[in-house]
């Protein structure tokens, strides 16, 4: 019982493994769509229904909404492939009809942009990680500022 | 990790620097320009964004066909039913109409289209009916029963797709060459239908 | 009368504020003492007030000769839906925010009543007048609430938008959501005379530490609501559409959160001093952004609120905080610079900055996301949607990183931490990691996104718990008050919300019937059965419902309701909730024939009310953090005191936290 101690390398080897092994199990377990219906329903989340303002076709209860559903659950039926019923509708409804962007032309800033502020972000917390620990001991100028300002705060 | 450091503690200037190039004022710099830009964009974009009108208008018409689901309602000389196609009309004027039994907007607007189908055979017009959304057959049937109308009665769900259909009953009319020339929201009646072949063919 | 009287209290308050803006910029530039100033500023609450209340007494007397009643009263309209039409359109809606922003200066007044003669105090007071006159002065030109107006003899008023009187939740979502904006004014203003005054310490952080955290809990809690009103009135089984109105009160949240965690780095070592003023200043101006889009139309949103003339007003209030901000903090860029730096990696404060970074990249993600159609449509003409997906694909591995922070970054101790103490301080809350993932896979939980957001909600769940049960066990019920301890139970409150918005949007289930009377089916193993057609009909509505019993139980009834005034169709939906999951109902077409076949809509979706619990949770443990801990009086020394920096060794300092986590026993 020792070696499974709280706390040991044991018992962290023991909790790492077993998360690892429930997460893949049960996101190869239940990923993806296996059947036509589910497969409709992943797409349905994936347009906009024309008439309401940003909802998806999933979502909405307009009349449009249900037509574009019945499309997608028959194309799928039929066997059309996602970019077949995507093509489809963009032709009929333009891009507009696409809840996620494309990643061509112009939208792709939409998904670059993102990165680059996040990696600059961290980049900035990094440099400033590295920085603390590369701080030189004050100089005499710096001891002299803190002293000045240490008399002005009194 | 490494050493701890000799600091200490409370705030310690940095090194001096220039002024000028201070990473500080280049930051509010450029943020002030992506603030402006941001402001620019939100006083003079969002130029109407909503509803484009219906891109079928003035275009040929797309693929309408399929069979019959209402028994007799197009049949060839010895009662079989025969496949619809909109390109086998050409020459003819044809209106195209999306309707579903559950639809009020459509239960008023039936009786006007059976008198387009009576004053359409003798002036070159045909009517075919798209279902939408109405997965009930026995329905269709029982409502051009109990209704009138022998027009053919389609599913053609790539139809709705095609003509962008948003809030039926809505109807096209597709003239003699094969262009859309006019779209019905909402209930039409006979006589503006008229009106508009009239206006056309003269 | 009435309108005569409400436009004499706007009138009042918009010269008081201009007035005191006047009298305060003088004698704090001459160095006098700015009396006069508070005097006039007094006014502002009265004049909020007492605007309020005119409109309110107009409101029930239905008196149609103010206009906003006209546009928004009805005789038949229920009390509490009257009471609440108030800000159920622009003009009224305004009152409100200029009641809570009088409200504010009130408080403010009050709570530094003893610092008349700080310049600090004084010109945080001169930029609240500025914000109170901007929006008297919206009350005053573009959309006064009071014109007096002709009523004709056979008048009869509309009442307000019907899904603005159909749940009760209406009288709640937009003051909660105004209390939060209107409060992020006050560390605004403080944070903007901080830098006119060059004090750039830790003390105007300090003073308004805790008006940021109740600004931010009303917010939260201003938002929960809305996302529950949204799924109990709008039928379609949602709760969130990352609509450009939502992202907008997202926006502040987002950044106003940063600012409480980055905060604290700068009390306890002085940095970030840059970082944290922008956040304020940020928070606040996109608090008038948000406004900005609600109220202009000019991105399209399903909130159709939208009134015109108000946004060149609106836009231009935005564009001089924005630039007048970032002009002062660039001013006074030198003052600022950051004497600290930080010692490693595993340490409190670079947790706080990796949840910056976050929530800063969030922040970023849903602007972008919002205006990138206008940017698209400027750039080369295309017509975009950014909907769901998008908002989705980037939130959610920014969301799983957070939950991850949540759980290893308030275990870590200031400066550095040791592998050691670390494996010591994260082992149970690994293990709660290990049982929460294994139970959801048991009962059926499937596919990564959700399930690894169970596992780390288990995890930073059960490093807040240890947090909140080392400190109960040390201090009592005492344990639970105070900033972290209440910031901790804030924690819990997320992560319930997180694990149930995981569920709701991996599991839902909906399906869509044609049912004819005495019909039954069956979604997820519950079985539904329509009774019939049924209709009650009062002089406001005519509601038409369907009767659908659950499990031949308990009948419900998605109804759609038709406003006779407005002649407006609204669904209603009708939810059964429960703790695993709720089960709505929408009554998605009324047939043409009495008898003839409805169109339900059924949708199952697992522990959707885990969000609103979350959600009162978050504003529960908020209360706790405003009241004051008594770690302050461990330690003899005031908070202010070490936010200065003085050389104050730095274990002294932490002792009081290690020992609160148990460091030495």
């Amino acid at each position: 019982m020792r070696r499974f101690a709280p706390g040991s390398v044991e018992a962290w080897v023991f909790i790492v493994v077993s998360l690892v092994a429930l997460i893949s199990v049960a996101s190869f377990a239940g990923g993806g769509a296996v059947n036509d219906g589910e497969r409709a329903e992943i797409l349905n989340d994936q347009f906009a229904c024309p008439t309401c303002d940003g909802q998806s076709v999933a979502e909405s209860n307009a009349a449009v909404a249900a037509t574009i559903r019945q499309f997608i659950r028959d194309e799928v039926a039929a066997g059309s492939s996602d970019t077949e019923i995507r093509d489809a509708l963009v032709q009929s409804y333009g891009t507009e009809v696409l809840l996620n962007p494309p990643s061509s032309g112009v939208a792709t800033l939409v998904w670059v942009l993102p990165v680059v502020v996040l990696a600059g972000g961290a980049g900035i917390v990094i440099a400033s990680l590295t920085r603390g620990r590369t701080v030189a001991a004050p100089t005499a100028a710096d001891e002299r500022l803190v002293a000045e300002l240490r008399r002005e705060r009194d | 990790m490494t050493a701890p450091m000799e600091q200490p503690d409370g705030p310690i200037p940095e090194a001096e620097e220039p002024a000028a190039t201070s990473p500080i004022r280049l930051a509010a710099a450029v943020i002030a320009v992506v603030v402006v830009g941001l402001i620019g964009l939100l006083a003079l974009g969002g130029s109407d964004l909503g509803a484009e009108p219906n891109n079928t208008l003035g275009k040929r018409v797309p693929l309408v066909q399929g069979m019959p689901i209402v028994p007799g309602s197009s049949v060839n000389d010895v009662g079989e039913p025969i496949a619809y196609s909109i390109d086998a009309k050409a020459g003819e004027w044809t209106l195209i109409n999306f309707f579903a039994t559950w639809c009020v907007g459509c239960i008023v607007e039936h009786p006007e289209l059976v008198e387009l189908e009576a004053w359409g055979a003798a002036n070159n017009l045909g009517i075919v009916a798209v279902v939408f959304d109405d997965p009930d057959t026995e329905a269709i049937t029982e409502f051009f029963a109990e209704r009138g109308g022998s027009w053919p009665v389609l599913r053609s769900p790539r139809s709705a797709i095609d003509f962008q259909i948003a809030q039926i009953p809505e109807s096209f009319l597709v003239a003699p060459s094969g262009l859309v020339v006019e779209h019905y929201i909402g209930g039409l009646t006979a006589s503006e239908v008229q009106d508009t072949i009239q206006e056309l063919t003269s | 009368m009435l309108s005569a009287f409400g436009s004499a209290f706007v009138l009042l308050g918009l010269t008081a504020s201009v007035a005191g803006m006047i009298t305060g910029v003088v004698a704090l530039v001459r160095g006098q003492r700015t009396a006069t100033m508070i005097q006039f500023a007094w006014m502002v609450p009265l004049a909020g007030l007492g605007a309020f209340a005119v409109m309110e007494v107009a409101l029930f007397r239905r008196d149609y000769t103010v206009s906003f009643v006209q546009q928004v009263g009805s005789e038949t309209t229920p009390p509490i839906y009257n009471f609440a039409a108030l800000w159920s359109a622009l003009e009224g809606s305004l009152i409100l925010w200029a009641l809570v922003l009088g409200l504010y200066i009130a408080a403010v007044l009050r709570k530094f009543s003893d610092r008349r003669r700080d310049p600090l105090f004084g010109w945080a007071v001169v930029v609240l007048l500025g914000i109170s006159s901007f929006f008297f002065g919206l009350m005053t030109l573009p959309a006064n609430p009071f014109q007096r107006v002709a009523v004709a003899a056979d008048f009869v008023g509309r009442g307000p938008n019907p899904l603005l009187q159909d749940h009760v939740l209406v009288a709640f979502h937009p003051p909660m959501l105004y209390l939060g904006y209107v409060g992020f004014s006050v560390p605004f203003a403080f944070a903007v005379a901080a830098l006119i005054t060059g004090r750039l310490g830790e003390g105007w952080l300090v003073e308004t530490r805790r008006w940021t955290v109740i600004a931010w809990g009303f917010l939260t809690f201003g938002i929960v609501l809305g996302a529950w009103w949204s799924y109990e009135v709008l039928g379609w089984g949602g709760y969130w559409a990352w609509d450009p109105v939502e992202n907008a009160s997202l926006l502040p949240w987002l950044t106003g959160t940063a600012y409480l965690h980055s905060v604290m780095v700068q009390e306890r070592r002085g940095m970030l001093r840059v970082w944290n003023l922008s956040l304020v200043c940020a928070t606040f101006a996109l608090t008038i952004l948000g406004t900005f889009l609600t109220r202009s139309g000019v991105i399209d949103s399903v909130h159709a609120f939208a009134d015109g003339e108000v946004g060149p007003w609106l836009l231009t209030f935005f564009a001089v905080i924005t630039l007048g901000s970032v002009g002062l903090i660039g001013w006074r860029g030198d003052r600022l610079r950051s004497p600290g730096a930080i010692d490693s990696p595993l340490s409190r404060e670079a947790g706080f900055l990796a949840n910056n970074v976050l929530f800063g990249a969030m922040a970023f993600v849903v602007l972008l996301g919002t205006v990138f159609p206008l940017l698209a449509e400027a750039i080369d003409g295309s017509r975009l949607t950014i909907g769901r997906p998008y908002f989705d694909s980037l939130g959610r591995p920014i969301a799983i990183v957070t939950l991850f922070l949540m759980a290893v970054a308030p275990v870590l101790p200031w400066r550095k931490a040791s592998t050691e103490l670390l494996s010591t301080r994260l082992f149970w809350p690994a293990v709660g990691a290990v049982g929460v993932t294994a139970f959801a896979v048991l009962v059926g939980a499937r596919g990564f996104w959700p399930v690894i957001t169970f596992a780390l909600a288990g995890f930073a769940g059960g490093s807040a718990l240890r947090h909140i049960v080392l400190s109960v066990r040390r201090q009592g019920v005492g344990g639970l008050i105070g900033r972290s301890n209440g910031g901790m139970v804030v924690h819990l409150g997320v992560i319930i919300l997180a694990m149930g918005v995981a569920a709701s949007e991996s599991y839902k289930t909906d399906r869509i019937f044609t049912m004819e009377p005495g019909d039954t089916v069956f979604v997820e193993e519950h079985s539904f059965t329509y009774e019939g057609l049924a209709a009650d009909r009062t002089s406001r509505r005519d509601r038409t419902y369907a009767r659908v019993a659950i499990d031949g139980g308990q009948v419900y009834e998605p109804a759609r309701t038709r406003y006779t005034q407005q002649g407006i169709v609204v669904g209603t939906p009708s939810v059964r909730p429960g703790f695993t999951e709720d089960l709505y109902l929408v009554l998605d077409d009324v047939p043409p024939v009495p008898d003839g076949p409805i169109r339900l809509r059924v949708i199952v979706r697992p522990l959707i009310t885990w969000i609103w619990a979350g959600g009162i949770l978050m504003g529960l443990g908020t209360l706790l953090a405003v009241i004051p801990g008594s770690r302050r009086k461990t330690r003899g020394q005031s908070a202010h005191e070490v936010g200065a920096g003085e050389g104050t060794p730095t274990k002294v300092r932490v002792s009081a936290f290690s020992r609160l986590r148990g460091l030495n026993p």
